[in-house]
């Protein structure tokens, strides 16, 4: 049984989830202050929090913020109301695992909050079938010094460029659509944040192309997503 | 009509009039004090020889003492010759020894020598006053001389003028040239200066009343009101400047008043549009609340209704969406994220997203020239927004078994993106406002237009893409807009 934390003011939202969380498979605790979720998240162990953003007191944010403070790890959704999308980014540099935008479908709530759950579960080990090194034409990959070079100079990338250079090149020639990526390396998938990974392999592709009108590194998959030249 | 009270003309007319009248005044005060000091000095120097000739002449004094009978017809000569003159005669130390009137008018018995000698060894020709021993306090014109006998100096003679100056002086200001001259030209002054800046005054405050009456009129709310005033004065630029401001004013509340009716549109179109789905819902639900109660319904049918009714709430979340979107993008704070992307990629895998809803429609999708890989410079979100909004438009517009074109094409360092589709063909005011720039408010927003269009055509003016709509010549509609290619700098 999963041990889920609702922090909700709303109560009628926070009534039809007990209708979905509930025994066997769950365990939903509500609680509608900002404070009083801070404590019941340090003191008790949950699996998974739901937080609102608009509380009678401090917002979801600083729950997150303070939470994180704590050192306390337990994976959180965040419930945003329209207008606070801006705040989204935000919200996940906080450490937040997944957003959930209102009005939400509770069927997408359930589905988001297993594979919340499933991730959290799986992740950690390191998946031992990755090659530690990898080469391709001018690229070498090292994984375990996190270091990429083309032609012997080494390329400046960002953690999260990084990242998704090492899986497609890890799996030469197969597609992955920029939702799977998204899930995959930024670790929450939610539909309207893909643009996120469209931004991120062309600024990887700027890095590694000599020629950016004919990509021979990262191709397209024409109406599934990227692949990696095989 | 209203009085007015114009401060400031009135101020400056009794300003103008009260400093000619000091001017004036003062003017004439300077006549009537050079006139007398001329008629004094003038007198003085004319009967400087008096004293000398009595001394002369007639002198009454004696070496053992004065002559009073001598002295006596000197009073009378003196008297026959000038009437405002007065003779006295004065020992050597200056005091009064004999004169003709009676004791008691004489109030000062000595009189001072230092100006008499002063006189007498300028000859007579200095302008000089002395005390006049009948009134000590207003000093006088005089003539003098001294008498020497055989022992030495004997006396003075000292003559006063001035009995009846100060009748003199009144009179010759009323009488004399000067006198008249400085008065008239006094009242001349006056009246001229009085009547030429009440007459400017005047102008002035007429074409002031014509400036506050259009402004009156303009504050009243006839926004034609302007000012014509031809003169480059201060008066002419300060109309200028009203009228450029009022035009400003004016175009400014015309496209106050033109958003606001946008507004007001949108408002009653999203009202309708979000009541329709709403009613929807609402009349299956209660279909299926009546219809559960007395059991006649099916667990299909009950199925059937609870999905439609998801649709529903479905499309009402959806307009709510992207009528938040667009007021948000249409705030001047709005802020987006440019950055290079190749434009057919994401193109290609928003339309194999909607090719499942187009599918059910038996609508294809006709993609030329999709895998151009030309890279475009722009927000990748709001680029996703503009090919999601008219693809959805596009199959949402095209009958069954209809068909839809999308083409790239790449010119003169522009991509251009078209989206072709059979159906109905749009509104002729919906296509004129589409077309319009954003800065050209002259175009009315039409009352029945889609939210999804102005994101799209709100997207494409924050990027400076050139969007154009036209009605295809047989049956539907084409959209286009043209993207700068993307130059890397190498």
């Amino acid at each position: 049984m999963k041990k889920i934390l609702l922090v909700e003011d709303d109560k009628q939202i926070s009534e039809m989830l007990h209708l979905h969380f509930n025994a066997p498979a769950y365990h939903l605790t509500s609680c509608e202050k900002g404070k009083q979720a801070v404590v019941l998240a340090t003191t008790e162990k949950y699996d998974l929090i739901i937080l609102d953003i608009m509380l009678p007191d401090i917002s979801g944010w600083e729950v997150l913020k303070q939470l994180r403070m704590k050192e306390c790890g337990t994976p959180v959704i965040m419930l945003t109301s329209l207008g606070e999308e801006a705040d989204k980014v935000q919200g996940l540099e906080l450490g937040a695992d997944d957003y959930i935008t209102k009005p939400f479908s509770i069927l997408e709530l359930m589905a988001r909050t297993k594979a919340l759950l499933r991730r959290t579960e799986q992740s950690k080990p390191e998946d031992p079938d990755t090659p530690e090194e990898i080469r391709f034409k001018d690229i070498h990959i090292d994984k375990v010094k996190r270091k990429a070079t083309i032609r012997n100079e080494r390329l400046d990338l960002t953690p999260k460029e990084f990242d998704l250079l090492y899986l497609l090149a890890s799996n030469p020639g197969k597609s992955f659509s920029r939702f799977e990526l998204l899930e995959l390396i930024w670790g929450f998938a939610f539909e309207g944040y893909e643009h996120t990974v469209t931004a991120h392999i062309n600024r990887l592709r700027i890095k590694i192309e000599p020629d950016l009108s004919k990509p021979e590194y990262i191709l397209t998959s024409w109406g599934i997503g990227y692949r990696f030249s095989e | 009509m209203k009085q007015r009270h114009f401060g400031i003309f009135r101020r400056i007319t009794i300003m103008v009039f009260t400093l000619t009248a000091a001017l004036g005044a003062l003017f004439i005060l300077i006549t009537y004090l050079a006139a007398m000091h001329f008629y004094q000095a003038s007198t003085q120097l004319l009967n400087k020889d008096v004293a000398a000739h009595i001394a002369t002449f007639t002198s009454p004094f004696e070496d053992n003492g004065l002559n009073k009978q001598k002295a006596d017809s000197v009073f009378q000569n003196a008297m026959v010759i000038s009437p405002s003159a007065e003779v006295y005669f004065l020992d050597t130390t200056g005091t009064v020894m004999y004169f003709h009137a009676s004791p008691k008018d004489i109030k000062r018995w000595h009189i001072p020598l230092r100006n008499i000698r002063r006189y007498i060894a300028s000859g007579g020709r200095l302008y000089i006053k002395n005390d006049d021993p009948r009134d000590p306090d207003n000093e006088k014109i005089f003539s003098a001389a001294v008498v020497n006998g055989k022992t030495g100096k004997l006396g003075y003679i000292y003559v006063i003028f001035g009995s009846s100056e100060y009748r003199n002086a009144t009179q010759m200001l009323y009488k004399s040239h000067v006198g008249n001259l400085a008065l008239e030209a006094f009242i001349f002054i006056i009246i001229i200066s009085a009547g030429a800046g009440f007459l400017y005054v005047n102008n002035l405050q007429k074409r002031f009343t014509k400036m506050i009456r259009v402004l009156e009129r303009f504050q009243n709310g006839d926004f034609e009101a302007r000012l014509h005033i031809s003169e480059k004065d201060e008066m002419g630029m300060v109309a200028q400047s009203f009228n450029k401001m009022a035009d400003q004013l004016v175009y400014n509340i015309h496209r106050l008043t033109n958003s606001e009716q946008e507004r007001k549109n949108l408002i009653v179109n999203i009202s309708h549009d979000l009541r329709t789905p709403l009613s929807v819902a609402r009349g299956y639900t209660e279909t299926l609340l009546i219809k559960r109660e007395s059991k006649e319904i099916s667990e299909q049918e009950q199925t059937e209704y609870i999905s439609l009714i998801i649709t529903k709430i479905q499309q009402v979340e959806n307009m709510v969406r992207q009528l938040f979107d667009l007021s948000k993008m249409e705030s001047a704070a709005f802020e987006f994220q440019k950055e290079p992307f190749i434009f057919s990629e994401v193109l290609q895998e928003l339309v194999k997203a909607f090719a499942l809803s187009a599918a059910e429609k038996q609508i294809q999708i006709e993609c030329i020239n999709g895998t151009d890989a030309s890279w475009i410079n722009a927000d990748i979100r709001l680029m996703e927004r503009v090919i999601q909004n008219l693809v959805v438009n596009a199959v949402s517009y095209t009958p069954k078994e209809g068909k839809i074109r999308i083409t790239l094409e790449r010119t003169d360092g522009e991509l251009v993106f078209t989206i072709e589709n059979e159906g109905p063909p749009l509104p002729d005011d919906l296509i004129q406002w589409l077309n319009a720039s954003e800065e050209n408010n002259t175009v009315k927003k039409p009352s029945k237009s889609t939210i999804g269009l102005s994101i799209v055509k709100r997207i494409l003016y924050l990027h400076q893409y050139a969007f154009e709509v036209k009605k295809e010549s047989g049956y539907g509609n084409r959209f286009s807009f043209h993207m700068m290619i993307y130059q890397f700098a190498d």
